[in-house]
């Protein structure tokens, strides 16, 4: 069925259907040899090993590489309540030194290697990814296991501190060089009610970094960056079953964390009204930022709020842009984003102001906007735009080893399996109907977090709140 | 006592009686860490009667690589169309398809990176057959993003990656985007504004980091850099001209990368591009850009009000292909590297100077440009200067470590495997080096150029493009904090230049350089 002339559902299926014939996902026997992409051998079956790390492997011998990606379910909702930054923290000295890996050896090694490598710790999980030269293959697994087994005996106290003051003083430099810099967390704070494991803020703030004790550090890592927290993903240029073996020689001996398995929920809240912040911060032109509370990560509504959000700002049909920007002259620039996220995620939109519009102007402009378009339903076209550039981009990601370990470790850790893909694109077969109605009902306009942001030249790095104001639910 | 307590004493047995003393053991002892009961598993924690512990010796020192390979890179061959098109064929079996297009013509004063930059923009907004959502429409059928563009100095490349199966369309959808660009009026306004937007109030990093190469380049085309007031200066007839330039036989080539059979795609190109025809009049081959141009050793771009400063040194570099390109661009990283480099542990983790550091920049037909990075606040900046300076110095002198040679040779060969990891990225490699005027088989001349670098080859290369003489620094921070401190480094007068590059005044009280 040619795609520019098929009805959307039968496009959703054909999308579905080149992935799945793209994707050798890890299933539990092999897939016949000729339904297999070029170059890509056998897949393993997910690994429990006893101590509970979860191990996905992939072959591809189409280049001399293998990708590690290492899922811990210890993102900066892991953080201890009112101190954000712990689990940020415990991932640098993770990567500084371990009982043996010497200060610096983890970046002098690697790059001896001649391998990539990252980290990052986000709201739901931190991330380690290594790519290495296939000689090299043990090499991630050595310093990974260390990390995971072995890091407190490395962890001494003029080591803590000296990486703690480094992280400070890099927040305290991001707060300087982006004039926008708290904005997400005064948005968090006023989003998630006290307790909610997404109220610490991500990044944490310089304060909340100086407070972080070696203590802190030592039983956040002891809880969750543990083998029963951990997804280890390997795709490329390796043996199964050697990798296997390689994998258990320096990860089954670890042992597992006594926390218990993560929460899957958090608090149901709702918003108790529109909760308007004034913030000043040093940019050139206004901005508003309006957030709403939305569905979780792999759900179908989250799907739909993707779409929608590409409806409204994207490159191709980007009804707010056109209206706000193109039309009426008021914005500059236009952005809407659905923030996917374990627990739940969040509607975001962000509109900078035109030079000489004040932030009230723009919410106003924006709010009439909204309304017009609350009862529009997209033709074929623009749908079949909205969910291609929502997805258009990851389908050529599939060639990539290092892209695929990450997302098996990431849907291994969010769905259980990492055979997800199928279904996390068949979430994307949107109907017009469910876009008809969506903006009413996710975002209303008596239920919302907004921040109105205006330029001050002496408002101190990363913007400040100046005043708040909340008008309960149904009030006008 | 915990379980992973005993493993390290065990460990620390076993592992002193493996291994030599100095030969991978440890260089601190490990001290078993105190008793946590949350550590351990419960099932094993209290236990008088545990069964031996496994030998875990192999985890007192990294694992040795297994013998690394002779790394080949893909086969590629070159044919051409019927009206003079080469189409260099990579060779690589994958799970997608990439076809780049690629048209080369170096940047020129009257046509620069702003021109070049909304051309590409402007491309993909429509076609005289296909408008933007009908555009849309062909790429949703083959289940792509709409094709990549990036510029260089010496040339554009449009890339459309996509499925075996759809060749025909994908071929049809770029040889459309490439031959037939409508540019209409209103779109290209419209795209024009946007792009602009996107470069106003650039941050202060990116900022700096595009004004050196205008600080080290001048004037002249290869210190052109992408700005929004130029942008909203570029008329739909500058781009039409580039378009046409670009755009013809004599100056394309096209990769094609993936496992397909060559006759196969050799047919679908002629198809999509043999109508193509030559130009009338050949476009004038633009002049060489200027060499590197004079000028105080110091410059400030002032904002009053950041606190801290962003410091970047840049250096003209040898030209693609030159031979001494890659010990140049090792030397570098020696320095700069933002993970190993020298000055990181000198600046960060010695003096504590900065946060960190990293080294960046492009190298094109005529010549090429490579600089570092660093932060710091207005104090720190001439401490962080003079020990860079320093630093630079003795490199040129005593030339790298062995460690750091082995280090930076790794780093660089396994760059050519990286390069070639999907079809994408194996048709950018390739189609990069066409548009520098490099031959295909360049790729197997740098691997084994990377082999048999010397640490001699990357000290001369250091004194030579690295000599702090050569070299430009520009401050990018609060001109009232940063003028005193910098002009008492007596590296002579200081030029304050403004955001677009140009030169506001010359602020003197320091000896010359």
């Amino acid at each position: 069925v040619p795609f520019a002339t098929c009805a959307l559902r039968q496009c959703g299926l054909l999308l579905v259907g080149a992935a799945v014939a793209w994707v050798v996902v890890v299933a539990p026997s092999p897939a016949r040899a000729d339904d297999r992409p070029p170059g890509l051998g056998i897949t393993l079956a997910i690994k429990h090993l006893d101590n509970g790390l979860k191990v996905v492997i992939q072959e591809d011998h189409r280049v001399p590489l293998v990708a590690f990606a290492m899922i811990y379910e210890a993102g900066s909702r892991a953080d201890p309540e009112g101190l954000s930054g712990v689990a940020a923290l415990t991932s640098e000295l993770m990567v500084r030194r371990t009982a043996h890996v010497e200060e610096g050896a983890y970046a002098k090694l690697l790059a001896r290697a001649g391998a990539y490598w990252r980290y990052d710790t986000r709201l739901d999980e931190s991330v380690f990814e290594i790519q290495v030269p296939s000689n090299q293959f043990a090499l991630p697994l050595w310093l990974w296991s260390d990390q995971m087994g072995f890091f407190e005996p490395g962890l001494d106290e003029p080591g803590f501190e000296a990486q703690r003051e480094l992280l400070e003083a890099r927040r305290r430099a991001s707060a300087e060089v982006e004039p926008l810099s708290h904005l997400d967390a005064i948005a968090d704070e006023e989003m998630f009610p006290p307790g909610h494991p997404y109220r610490n803020a991500v990044p944490s703030s310089p304060e909340d970094v100086r407070r972080i004790t070696r203590d802190d550090v030592l039983a956040l890592h002891r809880a969750w960056f543990t083998p029963d927290h951990a997804t280890l993903s390997i795709v490329g240029d390796v043996d199964s079953a050697q990798a296997l073996a390689q994998v258990k020689r320096y990860f089954a001996t670890l042992p597992a964390s006594s926390a218990g398995p993560r929460p899957t929920t958090a608090p149901s809240f709702q918003l108790p009204g529109q909760i308007q912040v004034d913030v000043v911060a040093r940019v050139a032109n206004a901005r508003v930022l309006v957030r709403w509370p939305s569905p979780r990560y792999l759900s179908s509504d989250d799907a739909t709020l993707d779409v929608l959000a590409k409806l409204l700002a994207g490159t191709h049909t980007g009804w707010l842009y056109w209206r706000l920007a193109d039309e009426q002259k008021v914005a500059q620039h236009v952005w809407v984003h659905e923030r996917s996220r374990a627990l739940g995620s969040q509607l975001e939109v962000t509109i900078e102001g035109a030079p000489g519009r004040s932030p009230r102007e723009i919410l106003a402009a924006f709010d009439a906007a909204l309304a017009t378009l609350a009862t529009r339903k997209p033709d074929g076209g623009a749908l079949r735009m909205a969910v291609f550039e929502t997805l258009g981009s990851e389908l050529p990601n599939l060639d990539d080893i290092k892209w695929r370990a990450w997302r098996f470790a990431r849907y291994t850790e969010m769905a259980g399996t990492p055979d997800y893909f199928k279904q996390d694109m068949q979430r994307y077969d949107v109907a017009a109907q469910s876009i008809e109605g969506a903006i009413a009902k996710w975002m209303p306009r008596d239920r919302r977090v907004v921040l109105l942001v205006q330029p001050d030249p002496n408002a101190p790095p990363g913007g400040q709140r100046v005043r708040r104001l909340v008008v309960p639910a149904g009030q006008p | 006592v915990s379980t992973q307590a005993r493993r390290l004493r065990a460990i620390a047995t076993w592992g002193a009686a493996a291994l030599p003393a100095g030969c991978g053991a440890p260089s601190v002892p490990i001290a078993a860490p105190a008793p946590a009961a949350s550590a351990a598993p419960s099932s094993s924690a209290a236990s008088d009667a545990l069964p031996a512990p496994p030998d875990e010796s192999f985890r007192l020192q990294a694992p040795l690589p297994t013998a690394r390979g002779h790394f080949v890179p893909p086969a590629a061959e070159v044919q051409s169309l019927q009206n003079g098109i080469p189409v260099v064929f990579v060779a690589e079996p994958s799970l997608l398809e990439t076809l780049s297009v690629v048209a080369c013509g170096a940047v020129s004063p009257g046509a620069g990176t702003d021109v070049r930059e909304l051309m590409l923009v402007s491309m993909l907004r429509g076609t005289t057959k296909y408008t933007a959502t009908a555009l849309e429409d062909r790429y949703a059928s083959i289940l792509m993003p709409q094709p990549t563009w990036t510029w260089s100095k010496d040339g554009v490349v449009f890339s459309e990656t996509f499925r075996a199966a759809d060749l025909d369309a994908a071929a049809v959808t770029l040889a459309e985007i490439v031959q037939r660009p409508s540019f209409d009026n209103a779109l290209f306004e419209r795209a024009r504004e946007q792009t602009a937007r996107n470069h106003d109030d650039e941050k202060l990093g990116p900022l700096a980091e595009h004004l050196i190469g205008r600080i080290v380049y001048g004037g002249s085309a290869y210190g052109d850099f992408v700005s929004a007031k130029g942008l909203r200066a570029v008329r739909r007839d500058d781009v039409v001209a580039l378009h046409d330039a670009l755009f013809e036989p004599g100056r394309m080539t096209v990769v094609a990368s993936g496992g397909l059979p060559q006759d196969k795609v050799l047919a679908t190109l002629e198809r999509a591009f043999g109508g193509l025809r030559p130009a009338k009049t050949p476009g004038k081959d633009p002049a060489a850009p200027a060499l590197a141009a004079p000028g105080p050793r110091l410059v400030v771009l002032d904002r009053p009000a950041t606190s801290m400063a962003v410091i970047v040194g840049g250096y003209p570099f040898p030209a693609a292909g030159a031979t001494d390109d890659v010990p140049a661009r090792m030397a570098l990283q020696v320095m700069m590297n933002a993970a190993t480099g020298r000055g990181l542990h000198r600046l960060r983790d010695d003096r504590k100077l900065v946060l960190g550091v990293h080294a960046a920049g492009w190298t094109a037909h005529s010549g090429g440009l490579n600089y570092w990075v660093a932060s710091a606040s207005f104090a720190e900046v001439p401490k962080v200067l003079t020990e860079i300076d320093s630093m630079m110095r003795a490199l040129g002198t005593d030339g790298p470590t062995p460690d750091e040679l082995e280090t930076v040779r790794e780093a660089f060969a396994a760059d050519f495997v990286q390069d070639v990891k999907t079809t994408a990225e194996a048709a950018r490699s390739y189609a990069g080096r066409i548009m520098k005027g490099l031959p295909p088989e360049q790729v197997t001349a740098e691997i084994t150029q990377v082999d048999a670098v010397t640490g001699d080859a990357i000290r001369a290369a250091a004194a030579k493009y690295l000599d702090p003489s050569r070299g430009r620094i520009l401050v990018a921070g609060d001109l009232r904090q940063l003028r005193d401190p910098l002009l008492s480094l007596g590296w002579g007068p200081v030029e304050v230049r403004d955001a677009t590059g140009a030169v506001v005044r010359v602020e003197r009280g320091g000896e010359g350089r």
